[in-house]
């Protein structure tokens, strides 16, 4: 299950895109709470601190000091660079702690397949969303695909799942599969050389265009 | 044997904003800005991530495509995050100026600085940066192994 972090937070005053960058090269990263009915609150938190509580640690409710008062918060959204290395902005949603919430979770495996039987293994989703209270948010769903088999996949129905926690997917959706390869995505169009190029669409010609032209000759 | 559209509205393209050294590298500096989609691994569990911009033309594709293949088959999946949809023009050699533009040569897809270029999945992490790692030695740019992003 993921911990509760404490983080401290600084009001934030000035907005934009500039205003963001100089807190940035500080070490800060721009934040907003809002939530519960209450006035939104453009704060900063320190990015280093965020980021262990995020990457190290698998945070996702966190005990914000706003102002002199303590805040419970849900990690709403995360903005990254264009690398995906650094964050950019963060979103705070205020929360109660025996509220219910809507997340994602990972999905990950365990173990390898016993036989793979030809087939290459398929994960068409790699997070579920879920339902649970925000202090039961689970790491990630873990399965065990020791005993996965070609033909027979696995579903939301067939997950072992903690208690209290509730699957948003459908129930017949699949999670992971043994794929036969040939099922993959249909290789590339052979096309020899650049002599035969794509078919170019052309525009339909209106009934008034063919009478004006008729005309003119 | 290379990815092109199989239908356009218009065969030659106009060729977009460079960056650079204009007067040295007119319209073959790396693309300008930076790639706010199609960023981030999205289908597999390991991607590779193009660290500069440019044209990647069909045939560079291609020749990732038959590495990632060769490396992958029978053990995992791979996906391909770029498409050529971008035709390119040249003019033949030892042809006096003017008459027009020219024919088209070849298809490119236009690669800004963060594009995941392949993906890789149902690979153990050393297996998947042994694959791309080949790859990247035939892309025209830097690349670097990106693995999926914070779950949020």
């Amino acid at each position: 299950m993921s911990q509760t972090v404490s983080l401290a937070t600084e009001p934030r005053t000035g907005t934009g895109s500039r205003a963001a960058q100089k807190l940035r090269k500080q070490g800060l990263l721009p934040a907003v709470i809002y939530g519960h009915k209450e006035e939104t609150v453009a704060v900063t938190v320190n990015a280093k601190e965020l980021h262990r509580a995020i990457v190290t640690l698998h945070a996702r409710v966190l005990d914000l000091s706003v102002g002199g008062k303590t805040e419970t918060v849900l990690i709403r959204e995360l903005q990254w660079d264009h690398l995906g290395s650094e964050m950019m902005h963060v979103d705070f949603a205020r929360i109660s702690k025996d509220e219910k919430v809507k997340v994602t979770v990972p999905v990950k495996l365990k173990n390898a397949p016993k036989s793979m039987g030809g087939g290459v293994l398929d994960q068409p989703f790699h997070q579920l969303h879920i339902e649970c209270l925000a202090t039961a948010i689970p790491d990630d769903i873990t399965i065990d695909i020791t005993n996965l088999t070609l033909g027979q996949p696995i579903h939301v129905k067939e997950l072992t799942l903690p208690e209290g926690v509730k699957v948003l997917e459908s129930q017949e959706v699949v999670v992971v599969q043994l794929k036969l390869p040939g099922a993959e995505a249909a290789a590339p169009t052979p096309i020899d050389g650049t002599a035969t190029g794509p078919e170019v669409i052309k525009p339909e010609k209106k009934k008034g265009d063919e009478e004006d032209e008729e005309k003119k000759k | 044997m290379s990815l092109m559209p199989k239908r356009v509205k218009f065969r030659k393209n106009q060729r977009g904003v460079a960056r650079g050294n204009q007067a040295q590298k007119k319209y073959n500096g790396a693309i300008k800005g930076n790639a706010h989609r199609g960023n981030y691994v999205a289908y597999g569990d390991y991607g590779l991530q193009a660290l500069e911009g440019g044209w990647l033309s069909a045939e560079s594709i291609e020749s990732g495509r038959v590495t990632v293949t060769r490396f992958v088959s029978g053990e995992g999946r791979y996906y391909i995050r770029v498409f050529p949809h971008k035709s390119v023009t040249s003019i033949p050699a030892e042809t006096r100026m003017g008459k027009g533009k020219g024919e088209p040569e070849y298809w490119a897809a236009v690669v800004r600085t963060g594009q995941i270029l392949f993906e890789v999945g149902g690979l153990p992490e050393q297996a998947a940066r042994d694959c791309l790692a080949r790859v990247a030695y035939k892309m025209p740019f830097k690349c670097r192994f990106v693995a999926r992003r914070p779950n949020i």
